[in-house]
Order: C-alpha cells, then structure tokens, then sequence
C-alpha cells in the first residue's frame, strides 16, 4: 500500500473495523512510512478525545435544576396568560360601554326614532347654537345703515 | 427438547419487553399527570445518554449539560403529545438530536470566542508532524469540534449516536428514521470527511 491507500483506509484501521489483510497492510506501511505513523498517532489522539467526553460525572443536583427550570417556566408561562385574560376583560368594559350609549341613545330619542331639526320652545332657548351672537347682531345693523 | 427451551426464552423475552412497556406506560401516565418522583425516574434513567449526545454536539461540558437541561424541560412540556409510535427512548433521543443541531445551527449565526488557543496552534508556523504532542487535551478537543462543526447535519448525527452512544446501526436507524444501509453510508462518509477535515487541520498547522 502507498500513501494515499492507507490515508483511504486509516481511519477505520484505527477504530478497528478494518478487515485484517487490509490491517496489516497498513500497519507495514505505518512502520516505514514515518509521516503517515505521525498522522495516525494525531488520529488516534483526536478520536481519544471522544473517550474522554463520553465519561459523565455524577451529578446529584442536575434532576434539581430541570425541575427548578421547570416550575419557573410554568410561572413565567402563567404571566402572559393571566395579562391576557386583563386585556381581555378591558376589551370586555369597552364593548359593554359602547351599547350601553347606543341603547341610551334609542332611549333618549323616543319611540319616534332620530328626530328631525324642528326643536321646542325650551330647546330653543337652552340650545346656543340657536342663540343669535352679538357679532351678528352688530353686523347685520351696520349692513342695514349702509 | 431444544424447541421447548426456545419458546421458553421467547416467552420469557416476551414477559420482559411486556414489562417494559407496562412501566414505561406507567412512567408516562405519571410524567402527564404531573408527578415530580416521575421527572426524576425519566431524568436518571435518561440523563447519562442525553448528556452524552449532547456533548458530541457542543464543545464544552458546560453547554452539553444547559442543552441536555432543555431537552429535558422539552420532554416534560410535550409528553402528552407522545403517540408511543416508538419507544420512549427513541423519542427522548429524537429530541435531544433536533435541540442539539438547533444548537450547533445557532453557534453558527454566533461568533465564535473560544478561538483564540487555537489560532494560536495556527500561528507556530512550520514544524513537524509530532508538534501533535504539544496540543493538550483541550486544545485536541477543539481541533476535533472543530472537523465535527463542518460535518453535514445528518452525517454528524449518525456519527455522534455511534461514537458518543454506542448505538447500533438499527438503532441509529430508529433516531434518524431511515434505513441501516442509510446509516451505513452514512457513517462512512462521516469518518471519511472528519479524517479529511483533521488531515488538513494538520497538514496546514503542524507539519
């Protein structure tokens, strides 16, 4: 085998799953080849790490904090919830005040319905859109002097 | 006489997958109603695995156990939705395999800090190939992190489930939904391109 055979085949050697003609061809290649021997200690040192990651310490208090997690996840989901259900009843006043002062109004305007212009004699005098200003009052004078 | 002992054992394998399944029903029932001695039946038979996997998706102990705290936290806000379509355990790791490539995806929109030592690696300059040994065990680590970040998705998945947990082919299959021959392809291509990653890494750096 030459270099790039073995570099084709290495990393399975090393792991192990490489059928045992093609073992040994890389290993004689690995005992003459000094840079490929180098590369495969780096491999092997590389996947070595895995090893190592794969030891998990005990830890008594990881059950602890999920459920700690947990509970105040429930709470801060509670939150919107309970601010949804303000808004809601908020909405809820707002609709209830906007019929009462339409069914007030149909009150107010009596079995006849909305009424036209024409407006009664207390209407008239209480009413100062009806109440002619005193500009207008001078105004028309001066008119009429000229 | 022989077929005797086999029914025997199939009975007796039978029995025993029956009662899994009636404590995993029952641990489920519980984990729906609430009952915190459940979370903790599920998290001590689950949190070995789960950090496991999780550490061959992050680059430090750390972020392994804070991800492994979420899929748990997912785990307890979704059973009810378990269908038990598949084993308990196969969901739990469907879970942890979705929240893991999410959390590699993340890092990816992040800049990532950690760098430092090894561009210092990157700056020696020309040196030989045992330069190797000057690497400690961290900075291995994040040489080896750093190949398996570049991995595709699926690749990278299938080789932390067969590296990191020691699953079957079958079993890997399960997780991933799909074939064994799919897993084995794979698998294959996942070392293929790690050891090419790592072999650039060195070539560049150290030789």
């Amino acid at each position: 085998m030459n270099c790039k055979q073995v570099h084709k085949h290495l990393i399975f050697y090393i792991e192990g799953s490489l059928d045992e003609v093609k073992s040994k061809s890389v290993e004689e290649h690995l005992r003459l080849c000094t840079n490929c021997a180098a590369f495969a200690d780096m491999l092997r040192a590389s996947l070595g790490v895995i090893e190592e990651e794969k030891k998990i310490n005990e830890d008594n208090e990881f059950a602890g904090k999920v459920i700690g997690e947990m509970h105040s996840a429930k709470k801060a989901v509670s939150i919107p919830l309970f601010s949804m259900i303000k808004y809601a009843a908020a909405a809820a006043v707002i609709i209830f005040g906007v019929f009462t002062g339409i069914n007030i109004a149909k009150v107010a305007s009596g079995p006849g319905g909305y009424r036209t212009g024409e407006l009664s004699d207390e209407e008239y005098y209480l009413n100062d859109m009806y109440q002619e200003p005193i500009e207008s009052f001078f105004l028309i004078k001066y008119e009429d002097n000229e | 006489m022989s077929n005797g002992i086999k029914i025997q054992e199939i009975q007796k394998s039978d029995r025993v997958i029956n009662n899994r399944n009636n404590s995993e029903e029952q641990l489920i029932k519980k984990l729906i109603a609430g009952e915190e001695h459940a979370y903790r039946e599920l998290i001590d038979n689950y949190r070995e695995p789960v950090l496991r996997m999780c550490r061959g998706f992050t680059r430090s102990a750390e972020d392994a156990e804070d991800l492994a705290q979420d899929v748990f936290l997912e785990v307890f806000r979704s059973i009810d939705r378990f269908k038990a379509r598949s084993s308990l355990s196969t969901w739990i790791y469907r879970i942890t395999v979705n929240k893991s490539l999410n959390f590699v995806r993340d890092r990816k929109n992040r800049v990532y800090d950690n760098s430092s030592q090894v561009t210092d690696i990157e700056n020696r300059g020309s040196i030989d190939y045992s330069a190797y040994k000057q690497l400690t065990q961290k900075e291995l680590a994040k040489v080896l992190h750093k190949a398996l970040d570049n991995l595709p998705a699926a690749q990278r998945t299938a080789f932390v489930l067969s590296k990191y947990e020691d699953m079957k082919y079958s079993e890997i299959a399960e997780v991933m939904k799909t074939s064994v021959s799919a897993v084995e392809s794979l698998l294959f291509r996942a070392k293929k391109n790690l050891q090419k990653r790592l072999h650039d890494y060195y070539e560049k750096n150290l030789k």
